[in-house]
């Protein structure tokens, strides 16, 4: 954001359409490509972390019709993140060759075309929409219950509303490029999409509309902005409707309908449910300490009023034909005085954020009532300690309904007591329970790493590693890289899947449990499952991205151009799908315990990997990426293809060295199985870059 | 140690994506039908006629709707088995029976919502018959 202030703001507007934004010789579209890296990397590692969290981590016996509706909500959202942010990744990794190094993916002149990148950030940005939207409703599906004083009406009507979405706003992107001149039969398949999913969108709201009405409402703050929102988004939702249809849209594009619409979903659907989560989880979070009911009200009707005072008008001012993103205009256009309004409403709005701001920094004394629970919630994060402990909860419960804490007698008495599981660690760890997915059976205790600065270190570096060659600054970049790679290993060598004092522990209630996991048992090993399937999708995008030049341009693979050399193609798909093979074997012959013929099995798939990742440079060394863009195409995928290379051979290196410093062995084999699982995903990479630089070109001309 | 988990992992992510399995049959339509049509109006057609399309698009989206019935019938019958309760006090919400019968309502519910869209997205086929 702080671009906008020394001039370097991405002036190709928001979404960055080449060829205005490709062209542009500021370093604007480089810092905003900056910022959506970070974005990118925070939100697949966060939605890793949901993922596993959600699946591998809850209560023993919390069931999946148990889980608290918003744990559904950030399942699903992690789900989405998975599949929308690895198309921009592949569209961000295709921009940046061409603004660093002029490969012309979005140059119509060298055979490039700038409707592939609209594809790539809308198939991002449309479920990005939803993605912001879903945790933010959870919020209002854990206030509602709680203000109503019951358990939620429909609880599987919320998870078919969260999943629904889910899918369905996966087709939607389209509808932002109505007017690019696609068949109107495929304009037709994005319409219906669109109007589809406001089903399940509409269902989740009439389901907390349904809870209020058997519950008994106590008023509180939280409920006055949840109610604000789900008005807002309404209305929000309605001009959705509208803009779905493809003639209303063409009519009313790049005009104010749209900043109108825009703008009442994302202050309805976000804003205004996380102010409300804000107040409501505010005594959860500075113990004892409650936000102001009246600043709260203030700042709630000066945004309230303020909001609808300045984005009401703009349905009119877009309906009368203003332009977005413009700031001058003729007098004789009779809208001066809507603007005026929004003006005038948008300093309300600023007004009411400003009161908010005060209220929550403002000192505060401890309030009266109970402390642990002010509202009376039923679940289960209301169990916290006033005054806080250092640990999360004194003991692990065991939880058979919905909302333990109306539901489950003397439930947090017994937490208090510590007679749950993990009331104690036997070796002064850090220690939690990894359960199953669907019943949450315990499975074993997972050792969790403590806070430490090398992380902090790793972060430093791989900002460094991103920061510097914004500004063109390539050698500090890699020896960024470099030592970011080395903090992660230190990181993982000292800390990660280290072999347990004791193989099994004691967790309390007559529960004896292993004290490490390996395979698919370990959330190291789903987190690189879930990771990969990320990267598998903005792989794919990449794939998509060669079909997408194929049908666009009746020229693709240029007549007379030069191919991937056929030789190494076959060399490369050869060698790494034995690089492959031997860490499959490795880790076989490891675990069955002939640790001398794995770790000899080990090197060799590392001098294999070496040899592939060079068959697959000699592959395309010939080709001048510069010169259109099919060369630059194969390039880029074996760039892409190099650059997992590499991650795949510091995991191979990684286990061998592990098991000569004897933290790996054939009982304690978590990194030899997570590495595996890694190349499953690296050779099917391997070989379908094969497949698409070396075969298709054949069958397209 | 290793037999049980590769059981885990398939059976317990296995079962929960089930209820995912109208809402992918519903996706895998929507792709192949926008892929279809693009291929078709770019590389297989001149005049822009769009006959032979509709006529593989109604398969694929008769397919696709038995398909999603499947679905809606397998998840209505494991529902019905469960003691189900949506108010949060019907005995037994914490067992397995009626975790299954949660999942076969979650099932139920997806293939209503994934019917309705294939058939919203099979119209504009129906109702344009040109690909310009």
């Amino acid at each position: 954001m702080g671009s906008v202030l020394f001039d370097s703001g991405p002036r190709g507007g928001w979404f960055m359409y080449p060829p205005l934004s490709t062209m542009d010789e500021g370093v604007g579209a480089d810092i905003w490509l900056l910022g959506l890296s970070f974005i990118e990397v925070a939100s697949i590692a966060a939605a890793v972390e949901l993922i596993v969290g959600v699946l591998k981590c809850r209560s023993p016996r919390m069931r999946v019709n148990l889980m608290p509706l918003y744990a559904w909500y950030v399942l699903v959202v992690g789900g989405m993140i998975l599949f929308a942010f690895p198309p921009l990744i592949a569209g961000d990794f295709l921009f940046e060759m061409e603004k660093s190094f002029d490969w012309p993916f979005f140059d119509p002149t060298r055979g490039g075309d700038p409707m592939l990148w609209q594809h790539l950030f809308w198939i991002f940005g449309h479920p990005e929409v939803y993605i912001i939207f879903l945790p933010s409703i959870a919020i209002a599906a854990m206030v509602v219950p709680t203000v109503a004083q019951r358990p939620i009406v429909g609880y599987s009507w919320i998870v078919l509303s969260a999943v629904g979405v889910g899918f369905l706003s996966f087709g939607l992107w389209v509808h932002h490029m109505f007017t690019t001149g696609l068949p109107n039969i495929s304009l037709g398949f994005f319409s219906a999409a669109s109007e589809a999913v406001v089903i399940p969108t509409g269902i989740q709201i009439f389901v907390f509309a349904a809870t209020l009405m058997v519950g008994k409402v106590k008023k509180s703050l939280p409920m006055l902005w949840i109610a604000g929102a789900l008005a807002i988004f309404t209305l929000g939702g309605l001009t959705g409707v509208m803009l779905a249809i493809a003639p209303f849209n063409w009519a009313v594009l790049d005009t104010y309908f749209v900043v109108a619409h825009l703008h009442y979903t994302l202050f309805g659907g976000m804003i205004f449910p996380v102010m409300a989560g804000i107040y409501y989880f505010y005594p959860f979070f500075r113990k004892g300490k409650m936000m102001s009911e009246t600043l709260g009200r203030l700042s709630f009707w000066l945004i309230f009023v303020g909001f609808n005072a300045a984005f009401l008008p703009m349905h009119y001012t877009g309906m009368m034909g203003m332009p977005r993103r413009v700031y001058t205009y003729g007098e004789s256009m009779d809208w001066g005085w809507l603007n005026m309004l929004s003006t005038v409403a948008s300093f309300v709005i600023a007004a009411g954020f400003v009161v908010f701001v005060f209220d929550l920094l403002r000192p505060k004394r401890d309030f009266d009532g109970p402390k642990r629970n002010p509202w009376n919630a039923g679940t289960l994060e209301w169990s916290h300690d006033v005054p806080g402990e250092s640990w999360g909860v004194r003991t692990i419960p065991f939880i058979t309904s919905r909302y333990p804490l109306w539901q489950q007698p003397q439930l947090v008495e017994r937490m208090d007591a510590g007679r749950f599981y993990l009331g104690d660690t036997e070796f002064g760890h850090r220690e939690t329970l990894v359960t199953s997915v669907l019943d949450a059976k315990p499975q074993h205790i997972q050792r969790v790493t403590g806070p430490a600065y090398i992380t902090m270190l790793a972060a430093g570096f791989t900002g460094g590693a991103f920061i510097f060659p914004t500004f063109h600054i390539y050698v500090p970049a890699i020896i960024c890289g470099a030592f970011a790679i080395v903090c992660v290993l230190y990181w993982l060598w000292t800390s990660t899947a280290q072999i347990p004092e004791e193989p099994m522990g004691d967790v309390g209630l007559d529960l004896r449990l292993p004290r490490y996991a390996s395979g698919s048992d370990a959330p190291g090993w789903w987190a690189v499952w879930i990771t990969m399937l990320g990267d598998a999708t903005a792989f794919a995008s990449l794939v998509f991205g060669f079909f997408f030049y194929w049908t666009a341009s009746d020229n693709f693979p240029p007549q007379g151009a030069l191919h991937a050399n056929g030789a190494m193609v076959v060399a490369f798909a050869v060698l790494l799908a034995l690089s492959w093979a031997a860490t499959r074997v490795a880790r076989g012959v490891h675990r069955g315990g002939n640790v001398g013929l794995g770790r000899l099995v080990m090197a060799a798939s590392v001098l294999l990997t070496l040899a592939g990742g060079f068959a697959v440079y000699g592959a395309v060394s010939h080709l001048s990426p510069t010169s259109h863009v099919y060369p630059a195409l194969i390039c880029g995928l074996a760039v892409w293809l190099g650059a997992h290379l590499l991650l795949g051979v510091i995991g191979q290196g990684y286990c061998l060295a592990r098991s000569l410093a004897g933290r790996m062995t054939p009982l304690y084999d978590a990194d030899l199985h997570n590495v595996t699982l890694l190349w499953h995903f690296i050779a099917l990479q391997s070989l379908v870059t094969a497949a698409v630089i070396g075969l298709l070109p054949g069958w397209m001309s | 140690m290793k037999v049980q988990s590769q059981s885990e992992f398939g059976t317990g992510v296995g079962t929960l994506l089930k209820i995912t399995l109208a809402p992918t049959i519903w996706a895998f339509h929507f792709v192949i039908s926008y892929g279809a049509a693009a291929v078709w109006c770019e590389k297989l057609t001149a005049q822009g006629d769009t006959v032979a399309l509709q006529v593989w698009l109604i398969g694929l989206t008769a397919a696709a709707l038995l398909g999603i019935i499947a679905c809606g019938v397998v998840g209505w019958r494991v529902w019905g088995k469960g003691g189900y309760g949506a108010d949060g006090h019907t005995p037994g919400l914490g067992n397995t029976e009626s975790r299954q019968g949660f999942l076969g309502h979650a099932s139920v519910l997806l293939s209503v919502v994934s019917f309705i869209a294939v058939i919203f997205v099979i119209l504009p086929v129906l109702m344009i018959g040109s690909c310009t």
